[in-house]
């Protein structure tokens, strides 16, 4: 049988690397970080000392979305009644389906399908509405669980546009996106929709939450090294990546202009430890996107990398791309944007597509940032030196989430055949 | 107070950001039925009314 692709033809963003897509894709080819210093006192807890001592975040670098004004995008009533994350996705969508040109002609709502991941949902609305009921005795805000439902961004981009197929949340920590992606491939192939708005959001700057990493112990105080010999964990970030995808036949049969081809993917679990990754769901989730995609190992030209920045995840997905390439590792570039923009948690997957797209389009693949020196448990082409131009026609992009759940998405220049 | 509840297009959201903020103001607890039809804004503003207690008494 012949992969069912699908056609790219919408795009949006939100991130510390810009708020549009051309700004977005500049930067990051361009190798610029985005990672800087942060109030890391601000929102802290009214308490005794002693206790805010303890609480002290022990790392202050993060890349927030800095510049985004809601209120310049949504009237007073309907920000009432959207978390900070759903703000970014309803953004960016926005971009997405203004690209894809159905802010002009919409095609028939009841085939268009909404799928967006997220994996904290509306956290912020959460904090302050328990802070209101545990410190100050008062009523949480009347809205507070819509607002933190995972598939608020959802319902709101679904009432922007007027989509009446699928709509619902993908949440699996930071491979959200990722699979919410290829559940609109699925979606695609199936024949249940038409058309997919499909991406990932997440807000992550509040003091509740930045604490909650903190224990965590895997935030570095130093700053995202993806693969690097000497890095010592993860960097925050944050954001929202948003692609309109529809079938070959409703693209062509409008005459729209495909961006990218989604070739497919390939989802695995681990069925193991919550917070320390197994490579062998690694390996099994690229070996799938190859199958699912029907594209030959010897046509990906790129590797996206999950590249968190921690000791274990990076030399355990060095490995699994080492265990698939064999020998051709050694002729694949790959790189980590999270040394740009951070971990995005739920959003990073759509953050990583669109860089994936973005050096499918421009011939040129982003760098990792902050890499010092080779690590022997990364044996990998990491593209440490800067931008590195690159003439490709397929490339992957992975998600490998804490609870072990893995995504790798496999995606084409819009000109190949498969 | 006439106006139509349907002429002023507020929707079950505003419904619960007005009745929240009466809490708020009068520190009371306002437990509508939740099958209330209201045809008319004085209909709404009686039916909170009733859960105030010194707007009660007057």
């Amino acid at each position: 049988m012949v992969p069912r692709w699908v056609e790219i033809t919408g795009r949006g963003v939100l991130s510390s690397a810009g708020h549009d897509v051309t700004e977005f894709n500049r930067s990051i080819l361009a190798g610029e970080g985005h990672i800087a210093p942060f109030d890391a006192d601000a929102g802290t807890p009214p308490g005794p000392p002693e206790a805010i001592a303890a609480l002290k975040l022990r790392f202050n670098k993060g890349a927030p979305v800095v510049g985004f004004t809601p209120e310049k995008h949504f009237e007073p009533r309907v920000l009432s009644g959207l978390d900070r994350f759903s703000q970014f996705a309803a953004f960016a969508s926005r971009q997405a389906w203004k690209e894809a040109g159905f802010d002009v002609d919409p095609p028939a709502s009841d085939r268009v399908a909404v799928i967006i991941g997220t994996a904290n949902a509306g956290h912020e609305v959460i904090g302050v509405g328990w802070h209101r009921l545990y410190i100050d005795a008062r009523k949480p805000m009347p809205l507070t669980i819509p607002m933190t439902m995972a598939s608020a961004a959802a319902s709101r981009i679904a009432r922007e546009i007027g989509a009446h197929g699928p709509v619902f949340a993908t949440s699996s920590a930071c491979a959200s996106a990722a699979h919410a992606v290829m559940t609109g491939v699925i979606l695609l192939r199936s024949g249940q929709a038409d058309v997919a708005v499909v991406g990932g959001s997440d807000s992550c700057f509040d003091f509740g939450y930045l604490r909650a990493w903190d224990a965590l112990r895997v935030v570095t105080t130093d700053i995202c090294r993806p693969f690097s010999k000497g890095r010592q964990g993860l960097t925050i970030g944050e954001g929202a990546g948003l692609f309109v995808i529809e079938t070959t036949e409703h693209a062509r049969a409008r005459g729209a202009r495909s961006i990218a081809r989604l070739a497919g993917g390939g989802m695995t679990s681990d069925a193991g430890d919550l917070t320390t990754p197994d490579g062998r769901g690694m390996t099994r989730a690229l070996r799938e996107a190859l199958r699912d995609s029907g594209l030959a190992m010897e046509r990906i030209g790129y590797v996206n990398a999950h590249g968190t920045g921690t000791l274990i995840n990076d030399r355990l997905e060095a490995d699994a791309i080492r265990q698939v390439f064999g020998g051709a590792t050694d002729r694949l570039p790959v790189s980590s944007i999270k040394s740009s923009i951070g971990h995005a948690m739920g959003a990073s997957g759509a953050l990583e597509l669109l860089a994936t797209i973005a050096t499918l389009e421009a011939g040129v693949a982003p760098p990792t940032l902050n890499y010092k020196e080779r690590d022997p448990d990364c044996p990998i082409d990491v593209i440490p030196e800067g931008p590195r131009k690159i003439q490709i026609e397929a490339a992957l992009s992975n998600s490998f989430a804490f609870g072990g759940l893995n995504v790798t998405l496999a995606v084409t220049r819009a000109d190949v055949n498969n | 107070m006439d106006t139509p509840i349907s002429s002023v297009k507020i929707d079950s959201i505003d419904v619960i950001h007005v009745v929240f903020k009466v809490e708020e103001e009068f520190n009371t607890t306002i437990d509508l039925p939740q099958d209330s039809k209201f045809e008319t804004v004085g209909d709404f503003v009686r039916a909170l009314t009733k859960f105030i207690p010194a707007a009660g008494q007057a």
